[in-house]
């Protein structure tokens, strides 16, 4: 039993390819993301499920059923859109009525049920706005209650808070992620925001030009990129193309450029080139004047930044590598008194360093 | 700076157009209203209040009948214009920009024309022995020549083809102003095309139907020449009425009298529009 399942999707405009045989399934409640740079078909994938788009090849099923030909109308999904799409001219009670009374439900059943809903999404004082009355956030909700008050088998969003401030986003996130769950309503979401993803996700796909480049859970997706695609939109900093030198059973030695590090990736595989990845927050510095052998690495402080809670610091390595370490910026943290120009020791650990 | 401030600085913008029009049209309207109450007897116009020329105006049965008649040709014009004309907005507006010029051309190619010409060309089509009666004649579909001008069908038909584009602009601009996901949302809970076009896109358009419906009725209440060429002395219309006061008999006074009544007909259609513009498309 599945809520949405898409089938080999393929969507293409003339010679282009917006989405190229996507697979996917949600069910049980789910909350899965669609998460990519701009243009690499996130819309048009959820326009397929909602029958505004049709796949020039493959199947869209929704609850075990195959919609492929059917149009919105009879899909039973909830899309809420990026500018919200309220109704102008019907105030907030008629906007999420909207659906039963094309349900053709009974006037006192619609009342009760948009009261319900209303309130539901704490907007019950304001069922007679316009919605040029109501703020971003209250029109966000409108569009919300709207989209669910049909009890649809999904709900489809496509960057419901990209008009938002960072505020009210951070907490449209948690009431949505709230409201989802005590629903128990499979949700596809889309957003080029990866700590949106990060947070909200049960699952992640990371799209890359209309496919799935990397499929998973948060912690997957996050610690784990599959690709240079992957860790690069996900907000890594330290990714580089290296040469595996040995492979041991405890790990595998790697050069960047002529200079080594040691990691206990399990993927390496002796003489092959790769791409490694170096965790910012687990660059440690060693304090001054102790020398920890071969472990540490030297390197000049380049840049600082400061992050509030924790500092970035740019470090210049021989060979012309730069590499970004992250520090919780605490009174007895080394990195948070560096200056710029200071000559460091750094060490890293062989747990930083994957090789994807 | 304040609203307040804003407001004056706005109004001072409107001071060239102001005078234009408190020369073109408030002093001619002003000086109507003084003639519509001179005496008009011997051939000679003597200002004062005199109410003789509105006594005869609602009180000869035939002014008040050829008013009705030329408020009933524009309502049917304006009927027709959003009938026709309703449909050509939603393809222009769904058309790709290629398209969407040729319609436009197409549209408005009537105002390019000459209005003899046009008319001319209407006689040579739909008269008696114009080219649909001669086809229709030789292929034996009909034995007398079909009443299609001379009559209101043939003004109807005239007026709504020089009038469409007053029709259609409006309300294609009105159309491009709603955004297509309103719709796409009304399908997704649940409607069918005619659902969404008459929940949604209608009410949202009506803005641009109320503004078109204004321009073609206004302008069919004063249309002259079309409907002396299609109508002929069949169709009588206020302004054919007027036009026959003032150059036959040189009545003046009671030509104001007439030509206060349009105004104030077309003042009410204005009125009840810009009701419309206001409130209309709440559900
Ligand atoms: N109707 C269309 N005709 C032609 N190309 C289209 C059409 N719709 C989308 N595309 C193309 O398909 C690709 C994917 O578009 P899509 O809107 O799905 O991107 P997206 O991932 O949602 O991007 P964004 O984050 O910017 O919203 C884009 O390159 C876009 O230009
Ligand atoms: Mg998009």
């Amino acid at each position: 039993m599945s809520d949405v399942e898409i089938q080999s999707a393929v969507k293409k405009y003339g010679r282009f390819t917006a989405v190229d045989s996507l697979d996917l399934t949600v069910s049980g409640g789910e909350f899965v993301t669609l998460l990519g740079p701009s243009g690499c078909g996130k819309t048009t994938t959820l326009r397929m499920v909602g029958g505004f788009v049709r796949p020039t090849s493959g199947r869209i099923r929704i609850s075990d059923e195959d919609v492929t030909d059917k149009p919105p109308q009879k899909r039973k999904v909830g899309f809420v859109f990026q500018n919200y799409a309220l109704f102008p001219h019907m105030d907030v009670a008629r906007n999420v009525g909207f659906g039963l009374r094309m349900a053709n439900r009974e006037r006192s059943e619609r009342e009760k049920r948009v009261a319900e809903i209303l309130s539901m999404v704490r907007l019950g004082h304001l069922s007679d706005r316009m919605p040029s009355q109501l703020s971003g956030g209250q029109q966000q909700r409108v569009a919300l209650a709207r989209a669910l008050i049909i009890q649809p088998s999904v709900l489809l969003l496509d960057e419901p808070f990209g008009a938002l401030d960072k505020q009210l986003r951070d907490h449209m996130r948690v009431e949505l992620r709230e409201l989802q769950r005590s629903l128990g309503i499979s949700t596809l979401f889309v957003t080029h925001d990866q700590d949106e993803a990060l947070s909200m996700s049960d699952r992640i796909v990371v799209m890359s030009e209309g496919k799935a480049a990397q499929l998973g859970s948060p912690s997957e997706i996050y610690e784990r990129p599959n690709s240079k695609f992957v860790a690069e939109f996900m907000g890594h900093s330290n990714i580089f193309d290296c040469l595996v030198e040995d492979v041991s059973k405890d790990g595998a030695s790697i050069s960047l450029n002529g200079v080594g590090f040691f990691t206990n990736s399990p993927s390496a595989r002796k003489g092959s080139r790769m791409t490694a990845m170096i965790r910012p927050e687990n660059i440690e510095f060693a304090d001054s004047g102790e020398k920890r052998g071969d472990a540490t690495v030297a390197a000049t402080v380049a840049g600082m930044e400061y992050l509030g809670s924790t500092v970035q610091v740019t470090l210049s390595l021989e060979a012309g590598i730069s590499l970004v370490a992250r520090q919780t910026n605490t009174e007895s943290a080394t990195g948070s008194k560096l200056r710029t120009g200071q000559n460091v020791a750094v060490r890293i650990p062989p747990e930083a360093v994957r090789l994807l | 700076m304040s609203d307040a401030n804003q407001k004056f600085k706005a109004w001072w913008l409107l001071s060239p157009t102001l005078l234009l029009y408190s020369l073109t049209f408030l002093l001619p309207v002003l000086l109507l209203v003084v003639m519509s109450f001179a005496k008009f007897e011997n051939s000679v116009t003597e200002f004062g209040f005199y109410l003789g020329n509105y006594r005869k105006v609602f009180g000869d049965g035939i002014t008040l009948l050829i008013f009705w008649r030329t408020v009933k040709l524009s309502v049917y014009i304006t009927v027709a214009c959003v009938v026709l004309g309703f449909p050509v907005a939603m393809v222009m507006r769904r058309a790709g920009p290629r398209g969407r010029l040729w319609l436009l051309f197409f549209i408005v190619s009537p105002l390019l024309t000459s209005i003899i010409v046009r008319n001319v060309a209407w006689v040579l089509i739909l008269g008696r022995s114009g080219i649909i009666n001669d086809t229709l004649r030789e292929w034996g579909l009909i034995a007398s020549p079909l009443p299609l001008m001379y009559n209101s069908f043939g003004v109807v038909l005239a007026v709504v083809h020089v009038y469409m584009s007053f029709m259609v602009l409006p309300i294609y601009g009105a159309l491009q102003a709603i955004n297509p996901s309103t719709e796409e949302a009304a399908a997704s809970l649940g409607a069918s095309p005619l659902r969404v076009f008459w929940f949604v896109t209608l009410p949202q358009s009506l803005p641009g139907l109320a503004a078109g419906c204004t321009l073609v009725f206004i302008l069919s209440m004063g249309v002259y020449l079309t409907p002396v060429i299609m109508g002929g002395n069949f169709v009588v219309t206020l302004p054919m009425l007027i036009t026959d006061v003032v150059r036959n008999q040189y009545n003046w006074p009671t030509a104001s009298a007439m030509s206060l009544m349009l105004l104030v007909a077309i003042g009410a259609m204005v009125l009840v529009s810009s009701v419309v513009q206001k409130f209309g498309g709440r559900h």
